[in-house]
This record gives structure tokens, sequence and C-alpha cells, in this order.
């Protein structure tokens, strides 16, 4: 592999490791607080790419304006499953959870399939003027969605840190009877760790469409690669989950350059495997910050 | 005043707490001593909702507080202080003083009750920025009734405080309960370490295999042949 190729990849990888990091920092922030994996995660980020794309390619909104819809809509999207599905079952062992929350995915990929059909969408904008730094080149569309993933993912953790709201879901996350002690509403606190872990996926979405695809099945990939970060980045941990998306950005991007076909997945699993073999808790792991 | 009536509470099959009645003074101390297993911290828990009794009913100032929520029962002003603290452990000293006056009542008094527990327990202001789990056992139950403090309570509710604690930092606790009392706070402690507890009661209350077999003013409880022969040893 040449240097330029070599470098290509790097930033392409870093790019996009921004918004695997959202992405997860959704997920990681959801079991946090509820000690739940949302198998259906990468679904939430599927319908949140729909409606994104109807907003861009049907109705001709900019792809950023459609934040305004897109937070909210998969913050509700969020809560009212949530609401339905998981909230019954939060006393229940973890392979009911496990079973509950696949399901989940499995119904919604097949939802889309019936109502979008399994065509592939790809949204035309106007931000994939390329960018030449040196040898590299980006997107605008990809570029803007890594500054924009970095900062929400900033943006959410100051929320979390220094605002009543954030200490309330922080305290219930650490020890929910204690939080009830202290009059905090422990199941609001768990309803919004939900809503604004899905609400991540809002943004990603918003931020994808200029540079990816939408189909039923986008959402496999995502759902998937997002517990491996969480898992590498050491369950809840948000510095860790930031930390792990660029890493398997970067791998993910540097194995495709390298490697032929679909070798650059395998990549990321033997990355995964092989951090864990050395840090089983993860990157940051026991820690909860 | 706080008014326990005929409560029963069972795990399952279990009988933990078998009709217990009992009230709570404003501005007094109130005891409730009993051995390990007694049923002291089922009682405790299900004052503050986090367990719904089989029967009996619960009242503070005549407001019914059987039924509500455990949120909105610390709400109101009835505030425990758990056994083994139960801090928020990944938060510093600072954030758990100020997530407990998160709720709208003792958000208003915040800063002055800030002052109040920097002003009790000057150690806590010195840990401010520290983890809660780095503080030593002592600095723990200090910042445990910090925060209690800061929830604003109308009755704080204390179980076991001098738990675990060497013998001359149970001595401070049981000063410090003291001192919140003369500073208008209404107290229900719970306790094992019986003749402490008993010493500083205007009223207490013994507690046997979910039974509260005895009851009395603090000093009458402790000097009573029963206490006496099953708790004090001799
Ligand atoms: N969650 C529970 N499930 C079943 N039994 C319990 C539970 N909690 C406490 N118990 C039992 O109830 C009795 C009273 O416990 P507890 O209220 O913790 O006593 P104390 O605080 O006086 O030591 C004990 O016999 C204890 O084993
Ligand atoms: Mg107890």
């Amino acid at each position: 592999m040449t240097t330029a190729l070599f470098l290509q990849a790097l930033v392409s990888g870093i790019l996009m490791g921004g918004v695997l990091a959202l992405i997860s920092i959704g997920l990681t922030l959801i079991w946090g607080v509820l000690k739940i994996i949302n198998f259906a995660h990468g679904e939430f980020l599927m319908i949140g790419m729909y409606l994104v794309y109807f907003l861009v390619a049907k109705m001709g909104w900019d792809p950023y304006l459609t934040l305004i819809v897109s937070i909210p809509a998969l913050f509700l999207i969020g809560v009212v499953i949530f609401e339905l599905t998981i909230r019954p079952i939060l006393k229940y062992p973890a392979i009911n959870q496990i079973m509950l929350t696949v399901g989940l995915s499995l119904v919604l990929q097949n939802l889309a399939l019936i109502f979008f059909k399994a065509d592939v969408l790809f949204a035309q904008t106007r931000y994939n003027t390329a960018l030449t730094i040196g040898s590299v080149v980006v997107t605008s569309g990809k570029l803007i969605a890594f500054i924009g993933s970095i900062l929400a993912t900033f943006i959410l953790y100051w929320l979390l840190q220094n605002t009543d709201t954030g200490r309330g879901i922080r305290a219930a996350a650490q020890d929910g009877d204690a939080a009830t002690l202290m009059g905090i509403d422990v199941s609001w606190a768990y309803l919004l760790a939900f809503g604004i872990g899905s609400a991540c996926l809002g943004v990603a979405a918003s931020l994808m469409i200029p540079f990816y695809y939408v189909s039923p099945t986008v959402g496999e990939f995502f759902g998937l690669i997002a517990f491996v970060i969480v898992v590498l980045g050491g369950m809840g941990n948000f510095l860790g989950a930031l930390a792990g998306g660029l890493i398997i950005g970067v791998t993910e991007s540097v194995g495709a350059a390298a490697l032929p076909g679909s070798l650059s997945r395998v990549l990321v699993f033997a990355v995964f495997v092989l951090i864990l073999l050395y840090r089983p808790l993860g990157l940051f792991g026991g820690k909860q910050r | 005043m706080l008014e326990v009536k005929n409560l029963t509470v069972r795990y399952g099959a279990f009988l933990a707490l078998a009709d217990v009645s009992l009230k709570v003074e404003d501005g007094q101390i109130v005891s409730i001593v009993g051995a390990n297993g007694a049923g002291k911290t089922t009682l405790i828990n299900t004052i503050s909702g986090l367990i719904t009794p089989e029967s009996g009913e619960i009242y503070l100032d005549g407001q019914k507080l059987t039924g509500m929520k455990g949120h909105e029962i610390a709400r109101i002003g009835v505030v425990q202080v758990p056994e083994r603290r139960k801090l928020f452990p990944e938060m510093t000293v600072y954030e758990n003083l100020l997530v407990a006056s998160i709720h709208r009542r003792a958000k208003k008094e915040r800063q002055k009750n800030l002052e109040e527990v920097f002003s009790l327990f000057p150690v806590l202001r010195e840990r401010r920025d520290q983890l809660a789990i780095t503080l030593s056992g002592g600095e723990q139950q200090m910042l445990a009734i910090g925060r209690g403090i800061m929830a604003l309570p109308r009755i704080l509710m204390l179980d076991e405080p001098s738990l675990g604690l060497a013998p001359i930092l149970v001595q401070q606790i049981f000063q410090i309960v003291q001192e919140l009392r003369k500073r208008g706070l209404t107290i229900l402690l719970v306790e094992q370490n019986v003749k402490h507890s008993l010493r500083i009661a205007d009223y207490a209350y013994v507690l046997e295999t979910g039974k509260a077999v005895l009851e009395g003013l603090g000093m009458d409880v402790l000097n009573d042949p029963h206490t006496v022969e099953a708790y004090l040893g001799r």
C-alpha cells in the first residue's frame, strides 16, 4: 500500500470513526443507565435515515436542516418503543431482554422491507464536493459529519456532567434506590436516557445521508459495529466509546484499502478480540464516566 | 409528625414486619433498635416507599405516604440516609450533594444547604472534587448525611449511620445526630448500637423479628431489664 493510499484510508477512517462514535455513544448511554443492550439500535438508525432521506430527496430539504426533525423524531421513537416493549421487561433476565431487542430489530427491518422495498437509496446533495488536502481527498459531507458527530458527543457529555437532569440520569444509573431516596424519579431518568440514546441516531442519520446509502438492512452493520465499540470502550463508558469509534473506523477503512473484498470486516473483529484479550473490560473498562 | 400505623410487610411468605406502629414527633430523636435481621431496614425502606407493605398506613402530618412513589415521598421531605451509605460512587463529593437537591423544593435552598453541610462537615469542602469512593468510611458517612440534608428533609431517617466505623467516629456520628436535632431537624434513627442510640433518643422502640416489643422514653428503654439482658450483654 502506498503512503498516499494509507493516508487517504486513515483520514477516511477517522472521519467515519467520528460518526461511529456518536452512534455508539447512544448505545453506551442506554447500557450505562439501563443495563440493556438495544440490539435494535441499528434499526433505529435505519428509520432515522429513511426519514432524513425522504426530507432531503423528496422534499428538497438541506440535510442539516433535517436535524430539527430527526432529533425529536428519534427521541420520540425511542421513548415510545421503550415504554411499550422494554420497560415491561426491565426486571427480567438479560436473555429475555436480548431476545426482545433482537426480535424488535427483525420486525423493524421487515417493516422497512414492506414499506420501502429492498431498493438501495441515495440522496443527491450539494455536499459531495471534493476537498483536497495534500494527497488526501474528502467530501464536504464527510468532513461535516465528523465535526458534527464530535460536537454532538461533547455537547451530550457536557450536558450529562453539568446539568441537574444529567446528574439525575447519572445518579439513577449508579444507584437507582439511592437516587429514589434523594427525590429523583428513576423511571423518568430511564425514559430520558433511552430517548437521548436514540436521539443520537437522529443526529447520525442527518449527518450520514449526504454520503451514505439507505436500505432496510443498513442498520445491521451499524448496530453490530456499535455493539463492538461499546464493548471495546468499556460498557457504559463515554470516552471509551469515542476512542473505540475512532479505532474501529480506522481499522475498517485501512483494512478495506489493504485487504481484498470484505476481509476488512474480519479485521475489525480481529482487533476487537485482540484488545479484549489484553483488556477484558475494554479500553476504559471499569470506569463509568 | 410521622405516624406508622399497623404496618405489615412480607418478602414472599416471610413475615418481615408484623403490625408495627410508631410515632415520631416533630423535633425529636426517635430511635429504633434491634438486632441484625430484626426488620429495621425493612421498616425504613417501607416508609421511603421502596417496599410496598401488605397492610398498614404511613402518614406525615396527616398526609398519607403509603401508595406514593419513592421519589415523591423524598420530595415532600421524608429523606433517608441509607444503610451502607449508598453514595453515588462515580460522582464527586460536590456532585453527590448537588444531585440530592434536584427537585424543586430543595433546589430553592441549595446554596444555603450547601453552606450548612460544609459548616457541619468542613472536611467535605476540602474533598469537594474527589470521587465519593475515595473517601474514608467516616467521611463517606458524613457525605451520606450531608446528601440527606441537601434533599431538604422535614424528617431525616438514618439507617445504621455508625455501622463499620471506628469507635471514635461512632461517637462523632452520634454527636452530629444531636447537632442536627438542635438545628431543628426531626430524626428517626435506626441502630444496632443500642446503648448510644438510646442515650440520645427522646423516644425509642425495640424491634425483634418484625415486632415492636418495647417502647418508651429513650432512658426508660435503656434501663429496661429486657433491654439490659438482651442487648447490653451481662
Ligand atoms: N429482599 C429481601 N428478600 C427476602 N428477605 C429479606 C429481604 N430483605 C430482608 N429480608 C429479611 O427480612 C428480615 C429483616 O431484614 P432487615 O429489615 O434488613 O433487618 P435489619 O435492618 O434489622 O437488619 C431478615 O430476616 C432478612 O433476611
Ligand atoms: Mg438493616
